[in-house]
């Protein structure tokens, strides 16, 4: 079947509210990426506005889901509608994949106004998945009052989410190292938020001191990032986290910061969009008895061709 | 793109013998599917909702409480007020006598002790993709 086809088949049901016709809008975008820039013109003809994105990001057992999940049923519990992305990583191997994030998230996953999709990352290595832009917006469109991504264990470099999300928020365990792990490019820097969970934990308060002290010493736009520590699984400083993401996304809206931040996102997703185009070009030609600089020009020719059949 | 297939693992019930689920999960992990797994002692409707959510092509099941026949029962019904038309595989402790029951009910497939990745791969593949009855 078509990707049109399977998409007439659940669109009324889709802008009907139904939980099925979600789930298989994103499994289309999903499986689908040459059409799913298509599929997004269509469905935003019916939406408007922009929904808050929220991100999760931080190493394999820090307590993403757990926060995710303690930090959802408080907006649950005042009916907000929320959509939630979990990202878990695929086997570059044999491309399977273990989801497994629902486990931590049972509080949630019997509410109504919540739901909760599981996404494998299928070979991007940014900490999410190649089709998450698309993802994202088939929950925009759906009509959600926030969207909540949730990155794979992500390492140092891993840092996708910074695009894709307006807000991030970097989940800490107290035993992640000395500040030298702080002083670290990458995921130390792309965080609004720090988020230090497990603060029941002896060492924590400790941990929570270094990192303050240490981003104390950082430029005046990081020095003024906010620390936060919680205990997700007692529900220890959730609420104070939750007020603060709302009010900061305020302050975005108002000074400018989320335009900037949406235009920043525009970029990255063409880019990775080309990327895509480009790479799977390139891996179909045969270099042959080309130059360097003839397969360079026949690889952009290829390219601008399927550019125009596509339009 | 090769359709992945997603297969939801769930444990029904109050038993907590998940070392059969958990070794299923991974085997079909490593035959390439996209796994999502519960967890213990999930009720039905928990496990339905899941499947509705993630857009499975197909539920796994592990129940080694005795309570297979009335689990399957509520979980199927559920799936029904849903117009969820998912198959469903079945493993654990299950009685040769309540197989034919089972799959009256609406149960694709029982895997009891002892059957190879091989044969459960194999039969997840050719119910989800069609290739045979």
């Amino acid at each position: 079947m078509s990707w049109e086809q399977q998409y007439n088949l659940i669109s009324d049901d889709f802008f009907k509210g139904r939980i099925y016709a979600l789930a298989k809008m994103i499994t289309l975008v999903e499986n689908h990426p040459d059409s799913a820039w298509k599929i997004i013109e269509t469905l935003k003809k019916n939406t408007s506005g922009d929904t808050p994105t929220i991100g999760f990001t931080g190493s394999p057992g820090a307590g993403k889901s757990t926060l995710v999940s303690a930090y959802v049923s408080m907006m649950a519990a005042k009916n907000q509608k929320i959509g939630v992305i979990a990202v878990d990583p695929s086997s570059p191997f044999t491309m399977g994949a273990f989801l497994g994030d629902r486990i931590r998230m049972r509080d949630i996953s019997e509410s109504e106004s919540v739901y909760i999709r599981s996404v494998a990352s299928r070979g991007s290595v940014g900490g999410l998945c190649d089709a998450i832009y698309d993802i994202v917006d088939v929950m925009k469109a759906f009509g959600f009052d926030k969207i909540i991504i949730e990155t794979v264990g992500a390492g140092q470099s891993e840092i996708e989410i910074v695009y894709v999300a307006d807000t991030v928020l970097l989940v800490m365990s107290p035993d992640s190292g000395d500040e030298i792990q702080m002083f670290k490019a990458g995921i130390m820097e792309i965080a609004d938020g720090y988020v230090v969970n497990k603060i029941d934990l002896p060492q924590a308060n400790a941990f929570s001191v270094k990192l303050r002290n240490t981003l104390a010493l950082e430029n005046d736009v990081k020095s003024k990032r906010k620390v936060f520590e919680v205990s997700a699984s007692k529900n220890l400083g959730v609420e104070e986290l939750e007020k603060w993401i709302d009010q900061f996304y305020s302050e975005m809206s108002s000074n400018g910061e989320i335009f900037k931040r949406h235009e920043r996102r525009l970029k990255r997703r063409v880019r990775s969009n080309l990327m895509r185009v480009m790479d799977n070009i390139i891996s179909s030609q045969e270099v042959g008895k080309n130059s360097l600089r003839e397969f360079k020009s026949m690889i952009v020719k290829k390219y601008i061709q399927q550019e125009a059949c596509d339009d | 793109m090769e359709k992945r297939i997603r297969v939801v693992v769930g444990k029904p019930g109050l038993d907590g013998h998940d070392r059969g689920s958990k070794v299923v999960a991974r085997a079909l992990r490593d035959a390439g599917m996209e796994v999502i797994y519960t967890g213990i002692r999930q009720t039905p409707e928990e496990i339905v909702n899941t499947v509705l959510q993630e857009d499975a092509d197909i539920l796994g099941l592990s129940i080694l409480s005795g309570a297979h026949m009335k689990l399957c029962q509520k979980i199927i019904k559920l799936m029904k007020e849903k117009e969820i038309n998912v198959p469903i595989f079945l493993g654990g402790i299950i009685p040769a006598d309540d197989i034919p029951e089972l799959k009256k009910m609406g149960v694709n497939e029982v895997f009891g002790p002892g059957t190879s990745f091989e044969d459960i791969i194999k039969r997840v593949k050719e119910i989800v993709l069609g290739t045979a009855v």
